[in-house]
């Protein structure tokens, strides 16, 4: 498999959110604003490439009995291990996804694709579905985080956009927000597709 | 014991036992710089609330855990002579403790204040408390009266309009404002620093 054929397929064919439907806690709980979408997107990004690089590279030695202990070993301590460096030597960078990093352990889009596709494939295959998941996840949370910061703040980005008079519905920053969005989004794309086909 | 069951536990050994070495070295090498880094956090909030301030004594911490006053840190100008403190206070918000640190002067009027943590409330909701239009509110308020949250723009003395939809955040970052006041009154004012 050629590595844009697996990177456009993490974005469009089977993108996590919007196809396989996984990784739902982070996506309903931090797309409250399109900068956190961005944010967790880019986070799991990078923890998901490096992952999928280091459990195929270790696939042939795990036997199969532990084999989801030891992947979960290896994601946590490498999240920590970001974690630790992000706060001593990159304060900016921990400053703004910082928040995200502990969040990444209990996602579940890691351990899918360590399973899916990183236990069965080349390290390089499955270094760059790490990176088109991550992208593909990245953009389905900036789009929701997009869709409910201009109905819920009236801005996008942090800036505003939306003049004052324009009703505010604070909902949809709230928790039920996320799964309006959630579902609006779905139905629109699964039109779209259908369309298509 | 056969080894189908030795084999797969001696990997899952290794694979903790090498987890293990790793987080310990890496907490090792990095356990220095990030002291160094919430010390200048501190630092950086510190001089953003007290400007005026050269230099600042260390922490004197009144509770850790308090839902009140923390700890503060007596602000000097080059001379020696203080000119304010810096007083961290925490309050229940809507999902957690909300933690600011207030800059008052000598004379106990209210310098600036900062939000420090406020990652347990709403986003775009109660986070909006470290926005400067509300964070600028209590500039200028003095220790003498207690501080109240009102819901309508309002210019007494006294009083601070809440964050739209985020009551409870603004009522925790006003309870914290006022523990520090009457902090303030009770130890240190007319310079009472132990």
């Amino acid at each position: 498999m050629n590595p844009i054929k697996i990177v456009k397929n993490g974005i469009i064919d089977e993108n996590p959110t919007f196809m396989q439907v996984i990784g739902m806690c982070p996506t309903l709980a931090v797309t409250t604003s399109a900068t956190n979408g961005i944010g967790m997107g880019l986070a799991t990004t990078a923890v998901l490439a490096c992952s999928n690089l280091i459990i195929s590279l270790i696939r042939k030695i795990v036997p199969d009995q532990v084999r989801i202990p030891c992947y979960i070993i290896v994601i946590a301590t490498f999240v920590t291990i970001i974690q630790f460096c992000l706060k001593a030597f990159m304060p900016d960078l921990n400053a703004s996804l910082g928040l995200f990093i502990p969040l990444i352990v209990v996602n579940c889009i890691i351990l899918a694709r360590a399973e899916a596709f990183a236990a069965k494939n080349g390290p390089v295959a499955s270094l760059f579905d790490g990176i088109g998941m991550g992208l593909g996840f990245t953009c389905a949370l900036t789009l929701i985080g997009i869709v409910r910061e201009i109905l819920g703040a009236g801005s996008v980005f942090g800036h505003t956009i939306l003049p004052e008079a324009f009703p505010k519905t604070i909902v949809m920053i709230l928790p039920p927000g996320a799964f309006f969005t959630l579902a609006a989004l779905m139905i629109v794309i699964k039109l779209i597709r259908s369309k298509k086909s | 014991m056969n080894s189908s069951i030795i084999k797969p536990g001696v990997v899952l050994l290794a694979f903790a036992a090498v987890a293990a070495a790793l987080l310990g070295y890496v907490n090792a090498i990095t356990a220095a710089p990030i002291a160094e880094q919430d010390r200048l956090t501190a630092a950086a909030a510190m001089q953003k609330v007290m400007p005026e301030a050269k230099s600042f004594d260390d922490d004197s911490v009144v509770s850790d855990t308090a839902i009140a006053v923390r700890s503060y840190n007596v602000a000097r100008d080059e001379k020696g002579d203080i000119v304010g403190y810096a007083v961290t206070a925490a309050s229940k918000g809507y999902g957690g403790d909300v933690v600011i640190m207030v800059g008052i002067k000598a004379d106990g009027t209210i310098n600036a204040i900062d939000v420090t943590d406020n990652s347990n409330e709403t986003p775009g909701l109660g986070a909006n408390s470290s926005n400067d239009d509300f964070k600028s509110q209590y500039e200028g308020k003095t220790a003498d009266k207690e501080i109240k949250v009102v819901k309508t723009p309002t210019d007494k003395d006294d009083e601070i309009q809440a964050i739209t939809s985020a009551t409870i955040t603004s009522r925790a970052v006003t309870n914290s404002v006022n523990e520090v006041l009457k902090f303030y009154n009770d130890n240190l004012k007319g310079g009472g620093v132990k």
